[in-house]
C-alpha cells in the first residue's frame, strides 16, 4: 500500500486549485490546506517541484511580478492545462467510484 | 550570524548544484516562499529567528526539495489509446511508482521498488517536520 498518496494526485490538485486564477506557491499551499481542511499537511517544499513539473508539461504557464519589494513567480492555467484538468477530474471520480464500490462489496 | 533562511537558500544551492539551470528561479521562488512564510509566523507572535526557522521546518529538508526536482517531468500522452496522463517516478530514494488511469475501465498498474535507503520524513505523515541537524 502507497504511504502517501496525495503525492500521486498533487498535479491534479494543484491544476484545479489554478482554475480560480492566477496564484503564486504560497498561495496555493494554503488553498491546498484550506480546502483539505488541513489534511494534506505536506512539506511545503515539495510544491515548487510539482509546480515545475506542470509548467514543463505546458498544463500551467508562469511570469514574474514584483510585490512588496520582492520577486514572485506566479502561476496560471494554460489551455492545455484546463483541458487535463477537465479530463483527468472526471477519470478521478470515475476510478474514485469504482474503488468505492468495490470497498462497499457491493 | 547567518538567519535560517540564508542558512537553508545555500545548503538548497548546494544540494542543486551549481550547474542546476533551474536553480536561480528556484532559488528566488523559495526565498519569496520562506520570507512570506515567516511573515505570518512573526504577525502570529514569533520572534524572527524562531519565525524563520518553522517557516525553514515547514518547507522540508533541502534534500528532499532537491530530490522532487530531480524527478521524472509529468508524462501527457495523447487520449487516443485511452491513456491520458500517466506518472512514472524514479526517485533516488522513494523507489518507483506508476499510475495510469484510462478513459474506458479504470486500470492502475502501481510497482513499488525497493527503497534502497531510507531518507528522512520520506514516507511519513509530518514529512518534513523534522527539524534537520544544522
Amino acid at each position: 500500500m502507497r504511504k502517501d498518496p496525495l503525492k500521486g494526485q498533487l498535479e491534479l490538485m494543484l491544476l484545479a486549485i489554478f482554475q480560480q486564477g492566477p496564484a503564486h506557491g504560497y498561495a496555493v499551499i494554503q488553498e491546498l490546506l484550506q480546502r483539505s481542511d488541513g489534511a494534506f499537511d505536506m512539506a511545503e517544499g515539495t510544491v515548487y517541484p510539482a509546480l515545475h513539473r506542470l509548467e514543463a508539461a505546458d498544463l500551467i504557464t508562469s511570469w514574474w511580478v514584483e510585490e512588496a519589494g520582492r520577486r514572485r513567480r506566479l502561476y496560471k492555467l494554460t489551455a492545455r492545462g484546463r483541458k487535463i484538468l477537465d479530463q483527468q477530474r472526471q477519470e478521478w471520480r470515475d476510478f474514485s467510484r469504482a474503488v468505492d464500490a468495490v470497498l462497499r462489496g457491493a | 550570524m547567518e538567519s535560517p533562511i540564508r542558512e537553508y537558500l545555500r545548503r538548497l544551492r548546494k544540494a542543486l548544484g551549481l550547474d542546476a539551470d533551474f536553480s536561480p528561479r528556484i532559488l528566488v521562488e523559495i526565498e519569496d516562499h520562506l520570507l512570506e512564510a515567516a511573515e505570518g509566523y512573526l504577525r502570529g507572535g514569533l520572534s524572527q529567528e524562531d519565525a524563520e526557522m518553522l517557516a525553514v521546518q515547514n518547507f522540508g529538508p533541502p534534500e528532499l526539495v532537491a530530490d522532487a526536482l530531480a524527478e521524472e517531468p509529468v508524462d501527457v500522452q495523447p487520449s487516443a489509446g485511452g491513456t491520458v496522463l500517466s506518472y512514472e517516478r524514479a526517485t533516488r530514494k522513494g523507489g518507483s511508482a506508476m499510475v495510469e488511469l484510462e478513459l474506458v475501465g479504470v486500470r492502475v498498474v502501481e510497482g513499488e521498488g525497493e527503497p534502497p535507503q531510507a531518507h528522512a520524513g520520506e514516507d511519513g505523515g509530518g514529512q518534513g517536520r523534522d527539524a534537520q541537524e544544522l
